[in-house]
């Protein structure tokens, strides 16, 4: 029965069902040959539903790249990149971006304040050795610059956070990006081992069709290219069937 | 011991936060003189022609890496016995061994405290100073 949404497990447990019916007949009457034709055909029915999970693991992972989504206060700091799409890496990069300034400006400030907490640090020092009654205050302020200069080269030290989560979120881009293309490879390869045996239906968003989505020889051409754009992966795997 | 505090310094990270923590703690240190570099191809330029005595680089960098830089300076008749700290996030044992292989005079981890990074510096140039 069509219910509207496909699922591809229950399309593929009628077509074994169907396949069972056809191998208790052929049994039935002892047709040997139609037996092994059937039999063929459930092994093919297995690669394809293997063809199949392939399919919806890069398509759900190629729409979590395109569409990942930020909570209200991330949207108001994240810009959308220039297909237009608030994409999973181009907010990794964002991330990236949002960091470093926050660390240039922090930097900005310990530039400008260190060398004046030094100065005055070093002043209060000299003073302090021929300052007579006043040696105590010296002293104190002395102690108190020394400690405010430390406080500062930790804030300093701290803004190191900026290089190593870079790097970090550098690498899971780029481990995103390669293994989107390395599914999409896949699964272009297995569909060429898809077109050995007979074919499943199309997924369609309300009904099962029997026909298979032939793959456009430029489609096939263009995942075997190194990068593919977000739009040009999209149509792949619509040419695909998923 | 006393550094020599007067040597001009090349500082080579593709992340600017983090060229300018070594620079602030280079100054707090006592050193002057101290420039700055995005990547090694921007640097080795810089290194063939000016007067740099010391090179403190990162190795992940784009364009070209630090240990190609590494090995470019030790390539260079002239700048061959420059030392070289390296200063990475980079910690896996073959890529330490690499770098000392390439000719690095010592290596920090990051994240790193200003104590250690003077502390290698001070182990470097006395190293030198022995020579």
């Amino acid at each position: 029965m069509t219910t509207g949404v496909f699922d591809p497990e229950q399309m593929i447990v009628e077509r074994l069902q169907g396949k069972a019916a056809e191998l208790a007949s052929c049994l039935e009457s002892h047709d040997m040959v139609g037996a092994f034709s059937v039999i063929e055909h459930i092994n093919a029915v297995r690669e394809e539903s293997i063809f199949y999970g392939l399919g919806l693991l890069a398509r759900g992972l190629h729409t979590a790249i395109v569409t990942f989504e930020v909570d209200d206060h991330g949207k108001h700091y994240l810009a959308e990149d220039e297909t237009g799409a608030a994409g999973l890496t181009s907010q990794l990069d964002n991330v990236v971006r949002m960091s470093e300034e926050s660390a240039r400006k922090t930097l900005n400030i310990l530039d400008a304040t260190l060398p004046m907490v030094r100065d005055l640090r070093v002043a209060a020092d000299r003073a302090s050795s021929s300052a007579g009654v006043q040696g105590d205050f010296l002293e104190a302020q002395k102690s108190g610059l020394q400690q405010i200069e430390q406080n500062l080269m930790e804030i300093l030290m701290a803004q190191g956070f900026q290089d190593l989560s870079g790097q970090a979120i550098r690498k899971v881009n780029g481990i995103l990006g390669n293994l989107q293309k390395d599914l999409i490879a896949l699964l272009t390869y297995a569909n060429h081992v898809k077109t050995m045996s007979e074919p499943l239906p199309v997924q369609g968003a309300d009904a099962v069709s029997d026909e298979s989505a032939p793959v456009s020889a430029a489609a096939e051409e263009e995942a075997k290219e190194a990068a593919l754009s977000q739009g040009s992966v999209d149509d792949l795997l619509a040419s695909l069937g998923f | 011991m006393s550094l020599p505090l007067e040597t001009k310094i090349l500082v080579v990270d593709d992340f600017e936060s983090m060229r300018r923590i070594v620079k602030q703690v280079l100054h707090d240190i006592g050193f002057k003189d101290i420039s700055l570099a995005d990547d090694g191809a921007t640097a080795l330029p810089l290194l063939k022609n000016g007067d740099f005595g010391f090179l403190i680089t990162d190795w992940n960098m784009p364009q070209m890496e630090g240990i190609d830089l590494v090995k470019a300076v030790r390539a260079d008749p002239r700048l061959k016995s420059m030392p070289i700290l390296m200063v990475t996030a980079e910690a896996k044992r073959e890529q330490i061994i690499q770098a000392a292989q390439a000719g690095v005079n010592d290596y920090i981890v990051k994240p790193f405290t200003p104590d250690t990074l003077k502390a290698k510096i001070e182990k470097i140039f006395k190293g030198l100073a022995g020579k």
